[in-house]
């Protein structure tokens, strides 16, 4: 199993922001793919994922949206609104770019 | 943005709905991970984000602060009222302030209003009018102001609506309205071309509008008589429209204004008539040094015209004084306020410490409640923001009983206040004074709640809840505020009480002394003799001999005589040159109060003949040159020999008036005020003064004195009846005792004491209570300890004695402190002060026993109880 990482701040808004660029989803659901697709690396307890939720829907970058759950159970849903997907184009923008140079800065001197 | 505000507002106002989702979201986790325990803890997370949490803690802190005070009316009510007491006065007083030193022009732009005067150092060490000569260089001078008026008093009888009345008006260049901004109400205003002799136009007031003509709306284009002249209404003016300005000194509201309207004599009369003024405004941008450097030109182009016209004259170097309006009309009342705001000021910090007082000893009455809460997880922070919630919603629930009060304070010093103070007049509860309260709120709160907001805050859990029972005295620093707030209440109270009684002292010495006549059975009354039929000064005389004559007929009435100015009334001056004694160089020419009489004047009024006797028979027809002077000028220009012979004549050495020879020397009159000093004071017959084909104004109004034996009411229907058969068309006015005329030259010695008063008498109020308090909750909180000392042989007497020396120590303590105050204090009140020093030992050991007296009150109850504690019964509580 992969080492468990801590997220750098505000990375975990970028993360959700992705995790429903295709799909709405839910709290739960949305916790479950970021672990998935991280291979269990990036674990998003429920005290960082709901106010996380609550704040990227007051910035008006989420819509929630009320449905009915895979389990047959009531769920609220977080779609990404137009200003979300502006929000999250620039933001993982701006992460490659930081990504890229901070790579670049350590691996100096490797070759 | 607008998302963000949705998301508040929705979270706000449907609360319901927001939190239900929450928790069902949280639920539909927990279901999906099954192993999610603290689902509040994450609530409350997002909860956190929401953007609303300060509102919404702010909210609950409100809901329970209102609570919390609800329920304890025991600690709110006297809270409240303490609070309002101080906020109150200063409430009303800020206002009066507010009116008399920063509002007290109602001109548009009053800022850049500037008042014009002259100075001629020389002779008068304040500045005067202007004489008709100097008002164009003023106007050609001026290049810093944008417009320029004039203004002159002028009095008028107005016949044929109702009574035949004298009216004090103004003469106004149509320049000077514009200059002030002023716009008729109803009507126009003067044109250009109707600033010339015999254009009869005339502005009503408001006041005379309503009083006179029933607020006739179709005034304008009538015609009334005044002085016997057909003239022209052409506008009457807004309501509080005022010139000559509000407060300008020596000045009485004018009820009508006709144009200023100079003659060719007045023109022509250089450096002699100083009774017009002007008021310019200056221009966009300009500054007042530049003014003031125009001014100092235009002054040197007017004493070269002086010099043309009457010569030159030693000594002189003329000053034209450009001061701005507002700083004029505002000077002689600054004293005053600054001293009530300073009052205001102490009650105001007094009834927040009697606050304070009390939340602390609420504070540690609740000690187990913080300790409990503190307990169930409440931060320190959040515990103290609730007590500091629970002293602003007091503080915001005694401003506003505060304002009631303050309103009610306003109602009262508008009817006691002098007419040296008339913006007082109408005043309300506007914007600024709301404002000012608001702020008062913001500040009281925390100033009273703070103390009891930290004692809070510090609550031990432990001691908190272990202390059941035993020391509800609180903590030792507590204890050590409560303590020293008594103590500065104590002070600040000497200090009021300080003050109350050196100006209630001075207030009684100055009715005591009186004005150096005799007052009982004397009544006064002013006849104005119109301009029809009385052109001559032997047609006045001949009016009051007659009304002498006829009055000294009737049974009771001793004697009757006439005079310029009454004692305490006199505003006439008269500049003296004594024969033989020549000024010192530098030295100001000297200058008397100025009488001229008609009948046995002296005798009517009890004023003693020291030295050779009154005017003859023949001396009061006019020709024989003389003049009475009084003790003071005798013993200042002839000491310790006699007066009678010598000479003295009106102006300065260079003038060409006659000599006139001192007859007779009589006592000392106050001419200004019961609590001024008497000022040198000449009296010369009526018709030496007022000499053919001159029959100025002083010589048409005279003030009528009667002697009589008879009550006030009859004495004064003789005296109307007398003048209205021998003259319909004299109007009788001010018909008043001499003792009133002498009680009203200290009217606003009456209202500043008055008011002194309410301070001192609701801070010794405020201290008693504060002592009380402290005491009895001290008291409340050692009934085991008496109990046991009771157990053990201790009389009630010895427990009575301990309490009370323990209140009247704390008493003590805050005298010492307030003497020392009150020492630093004189200085604001000196100036106030009439024959009364401000260390005077009599009026401080009155204060002081007072203050004590109350203080033993206070305390005695609390003690009483404590005398009677039960040992038994004590004993077995615990």
């Amino acid at each position: 199993m992969p080492m468990r990482l801590d997220l750098p701040q505000g990375t975990l808004d970028l993360l959700i922001l992705k995790t429903v660029a295709l799909e709405a989803r839910h709290g739960c659901g949305i916790a479950e793919r970021i672990g998935q697709i991280s291979q269990g690396a990036v674990q998003v307890p429920p005290g960082s994922l709901y106010p996380a939720l609550h704040r990227l829907e007051r910035r008006g970058w989420l819509r929630p949206k009320w449905g009915v759950s895979e389990a047959n159970r009531k769920a609220k849903y977080y779609e990404l609104t137009r200003a979300g997907r502006a929000r999250l184009e620039a933001e993982a923008g701006a992460w490659k770019r930081l990504t890229w140079a901070v790579g670049t800065i350590l691996s100096e001197g490797e070759r | 943005m607008i998302a963000d505000l949705k998301y508040r507002l929705r979270r706000l106002l449907r609360r319901g709905t927001v939190e239900r989702e929450l928790a069902e979201e949280m639920a539909h986790h927990a279901a999906v991970q099954g192993n999610f325990a603290d689902q509040e803890a994450v609530a409350e997370a997002v909860r956190d984000q929401s953007g609303v949490r300060g509102l919404e803690r702010l909210g609950r802190d409100l809901r329970w602060a209102a609570r919390s005070l609800r329920t304890a009316p025991g600690f709110t009510i006297p809270a409240v009222l303490t609070l309002a007491l101080g906020m109150g006065a200063a409430a009303a007083i800020f206002s009066v302030a507010n009116a008399v030193l920063l509002e007290p022009l109602a001109y548009p732009q009053p800022g850049q209003l500037v008042l014009l005067r002259e100075r001629m150092r020389a002779f008068l060490p304040n500045p005067v009018g202007i004489p008709a000569s100097d008002l164009a260089y003023l106007k050609a001078g001026g290049a810093a102001f944008e417009a320029m008026g004039a203004y002159s008093p002028e009095e008028s009888d107005l016949t044929g609506v109702g009574a035949a009345q004298r009216l004090k008006g103004e003469r106004v260049s149509p320049e000077l309205l514009a200059t002030l901004g002023a716009k008729p109400e109803l009507g126009r205003s003067f044109r250009a071309d109707e600033d010339r002799p015999g254009a009869n136009v005339v502005l009503l007031s408001d006041g005379l509008w309503r009083r006179q003509f029933g607020a006739d709306r179709g005034i304008v284009g009538r015609r009334l008589a005044l002085n016997g002249m057909p003239t022209t209404v052409v506008g009457v003016m807004p309501a509080g429209f005022d010139c000559p300005p509000r407060g300008m000194p020596n000045t009485e509201p004018a009820q009508f204004w006709t144009p200023l309207a100079l003659t060719a004599a007045e023109r022509a009369d250089v450096g002699d008539n100083f009774d017009f003024w002007a008021i310019a405004r200056l221009r966009p941008g300009a500054s007042l040094a530049q003014a003031r450097a125009q001014m100092t030109a235009a002054a040197g182009r007017i004493q070269q015209l002086w010099e043309r016209k009457v010569g030159r004259i030693p000594g002189l170097k003329l000053e034209v004084v450009a001061d701005p309006l507002r700083a004029v009309v505002v000077a002689g009342s600054r004293p005053l306020m600054e001293l009530l705001l300073a009052a205001a000021g102490l009650l105001l910090l007094l009834s927040c410490a009697n606050t304070a007082n009390l939340f602390l000893v609420r504070a540690s009455a609740r000690r187990r409640e913080w300790a409990l809460r503190a307990a169930l997880g409440a931060g320190r922070r959040q515990i103290m923001a609730q007590a500091l919630t629970e002293a602003w919603m007091l503080a915001a629930v005694a401003a506003g009983g505060g304002l009631g009060l303050a309103w009610a304070c306003l109602r009262g010093i508008a009817a006691a206040a002098p007419a040296t103070l008339p913006q007082v007049q109408g005043l309300g509860l506007n914007g600024a004074v709301l404002a000012f309260a608001a702020g008062l709120t913001v500040l009281a709160g925390p100033l009273a709640g703070v103390l009891a907001a930290r004692a809070a805050a510090g609550a031990d859990v432990n001691d908190g809840l272990k202390e059941e029972g035993r020391s509800l005295i609180g903590g030792k620093r507590e204890a050590g505020w409560r303590k020293a707030l008594v103590v500065a209440q104590v002070a600040v109270a000497f200090v009021l009480a300080c003050g109350t009684a050196l100006l209630v002292r001075s207030y009684l010495a100055a009715l005591a002394g009186g004005a150096g006549v005799a007052t009982e059975g004397r009544l006064t009354a002013t006849v104005s003799l119109p301009q029809t039929g009385y052109t001559a000064p032997s047609q006045g005389a001949a009016f009051l001999d007659r009304l002498r004559n006829r009055l000294a007929g009737e049974p009771g009435i001793r004697r009757v005589a006439a005079s310029s100015d009454l004692p305490t009334e006199s505003d006439w001056d008269h500049l003296f040159t004594v024969e033989g004694q020549p000024l010192a160089a530098g030295a100001r020419v000297p200058d008397s109060a100025h009488s001229i009489v008609r009948g046995p004047y002296f005798a009517t009024l009890g004023i003693p003949v020291l030295q050779g006797r009154d005017f003859t028979a023949a001396e009061a027809e006019g020709n024989a040159n003389v003049v009475v002077v009084s003790a003071a000028l005798a013993a200042r220009y002839w000491p310790r020999q006699s007066a009678i012979g010598r000479r003295l004549k009106w102006g300065p050495a260079i003038s060409s008036d006659p000599w006139l020879r001192v007859v007779g020397v009589v006592g000392d009159v106050k001419d200004s005020a019961l609590d001024s000093r008497a000022a040198l004071h000449t009296y010369t017959p009526y018709l030496q003064d007022c000499r053919a084909g001159s029959m100025h104004e002083l010589c048409r109004s005279m003030h009528v004195v009667v002697e009589s034996g008879r009550a006030e009411a009859g004495a004064a229907q003789e005296l109307r009846s007398a003048v209205a058969q021998l003259d319909p068309a004299v109007p009788l006015t001010e018909v008043r005792s001499l003792a009133t005329v002498l009680a009203g030259s200290i009217t606003p010695r009456r209202f500043n004491t008055l008011l002194i008063a309410f301070f001192g008498v609701s801070a010794l109020a405020l201290a008693a209570i504060g002592l009380y308090g402290v005491l009895a909750f001290v008291v409340a909180g050692q009934r085991r300890e008496f109990g046991v000392r009771m157990a053990l042989g201790a009389r009630p007497r010895q427990i009575l004695g301990a309490t009370l020396r323990q209140g009247l120590g704390w008493a003590l303590a805050g005298l010492g402190a307030g003497a020392v105050l009150a020492f630093l204090a004189t200085g604001l009140v000196r100036g106030m002060l009439y024959q009364t020093p401000g260390l005077d030992a009599a009026t401080w050991g009155w204060a002081a026993g007072l203050l004590l007296a109350l203080a033993a009150a206070a305390c005695w109850v609390p003690a009483w109880r404590a005398s009677r504690t039960e040992a038994g019964v004590v004993l077995r509580e615990g």
